[in-house]
């Protein structure tokens, strides 16, 4: 099966319509944290919840989707972190697939997995492109390792694996919880529901 | 005031030629071709919104990434010391070169979104028998997010009204999972009513699509489509050749 028979079959309207919601949750979550002032990024919740419903392929397009409207509307530095959204989906995808998302620890475990590999991915495109700074919370430590005399491709990197495996462990955590307690009947409607919920079956 | 509004071809073509010349021109020529592009962008019709983005955005990141790599370059001898701070030739010149390749790219991708509209692209791509489907996840995704944020701060007040405490961390955290999943549960079911009127009125048909107004492109967008692309064709010969 090529990738547009795939597509044709695999991208039903209630999952072009969960990859609508996952593109507003990974924009939206901002406010979120805003508003309950919480000191995360979870910008890729979206992702991780389409990718555990949905799949690989759908949770790779709303990464990419998502990352293209931020730099529309917030910061065109999104652009540039498209590979960073496309391994976390992959990878989401592939866990759910393992059984991940069945207990809480598991979640936890797959999203630190998941932010090792982010800041891997991440790191040479911060460090070249703008050498190591994105105005986010996270600067300082990329400075505090550069001042130690550190590489500038390692300190990006050692702020990424500080930083990242925290943030998708909660991220991974939070689309946990949040699925665990979603309605079955809405679940049902997603490819991803007997990866979700085995003890149903 | 310029008034022409360009079609997304030359706009596009526009965008990947300034991410070639982001990573080929020389640092002198990246900074000119930033200052000339932003003083194009001040006479055009949407100059207000695209120069208050740079400034918003593109600058703090210009000055934060200067002074980052002027100062902290730990590995290279200094050149020079003010008040006890040390400056060296090789920051310097790492700080010229992400400062106008930022400049440049950033100013080409937000000129490219001011120009083009998410809604033209979408309408523009639908017409090109792009699957219908990335259509409306590229057009809804950015209303979603209204929607979203509206029925957040709806949520977070009925909640709040219900005796949600928020004083801690772990209260937050707690509440963050009670707001999301009613918040979640009402946008995956108003995003599934719509994808499923849009599949009654057959939306999804692979027939030949017909429009109203086609998007062609005129005879000024033909010129700097022959124009952009014969640069481009030109930059990329030159860095394989030389």
């Amino acid at each position: 099966m090529n990738i547009s028979e795939y597509l044709r079959r695999n991208i039903t309207p209630p999952v072009f319509s969960l990859m609508t919601v996952g593109v507003a949750i990974n924009l939206g979550m901002g406010q979120v944290v805003a508003l309950l002032k919480i000191p995360l990024y979870l910008d890729s919740l979206g992702t991780v919840i389409v990718a555990a419903m949905c799949g690989i392929i759908p949770a790779m397009i709303t990464g990419i989707i998502s990352n293209l409207l931020a730099s529309a509307v917030f910061s065109p530095a999104m652009m540039f972190f498209i590979p960073t959204m496309l391994v976390i989906a992959l990878l989401a995808g592939i866990l759910t697939r393992k059984g991940f998302f069945l207990r809480w620890w598991k979640a936890v475990l797959g999203g630190m997995i998941v932010g090792v590999c982010a800041a891997i991915v991440s790191a040479p495109i911060s460090a070249y492109l703008f050498g190591g700074i994105t105005l986010a919370g996270t600067d300082f430590l990329v400075l505090y390792f550069r001042a130690t005399g550190q590489e500038l491709l390692q300190a990006v990197l050692y702020q990424g694996l500080a930083s990242d495996p925290i943030d998708k462990g909660i991220t991974f955590l939070l689309a946990f919880l949040i699925l665990s307690k979603m309605p079955r009947n809405l679940l049902m409607r997603f490819p991803g529901y007997h990866y979700l919920r085995q003890r149903d079956a | 005031m310029i008034r022409y509004l360009p079609h997304p071809v030359p706009v596009f073509l526009f965008l990947v030629l300034i991410i070639i010349s982001g990573f080929t021109l020389s640092i002198e020529v990246r900074f000119i071709v930033s200052v000339m592009l932003l003083l194009l962008f001040t006479f055009h019709i949407h100059g207000n919104k695209i120069l208050r983005t740079i400034v918003r955005i593109v600058i703090p990141l210009c000055i934060a990434i200067g002074l980052f790599m002027t100062f902290i370059y730990p590995e290279t001898e200094q050149w020079l010391t003010i008040a006890g701070i040390r400056l060296s030739r090789d920051g310097l010149t790492a700080a010229g070169e992400m400062t106008s390749r930022i400049l440049l790219l950033f100013t080409g991708i937000i000129a490219f979104f001011n120009l083009i509209t998410i809604q033209r692209l979408g309408s523009y791509l639908y017409q090109n028998n792009l699957p219908v489907w990335l259509v409306f996840i590229l057009i809804n995704g950015l209303k979603f997010v209204d929607r979203f944020k509206y029925k957040l701060s709806e949520i977070h007040f009925y909640q709040r009204l219900r005796g949600m405490p928020l004083e801690n961390i772990w209260q937050r955290w707690k509440a963050t999972v009670k707001i999301l999943i009613p918040l979640l549960y009402f946008m995956i079911e108003e995003s599934s009513n719509r994808a499923i009127a849009l599949e009654m009125r057959g939306f999804t048909a692979t027939t030949r699509r017909t429009t109203l107004k086609p998007d062609r492109q005129s005879t000024i967008d033909k010129i700097i489509t022959i124009l952009i692309s014969g640069i481009i064709i030109f930059i990329l010969l030159r860095s394989i050749l030389l």
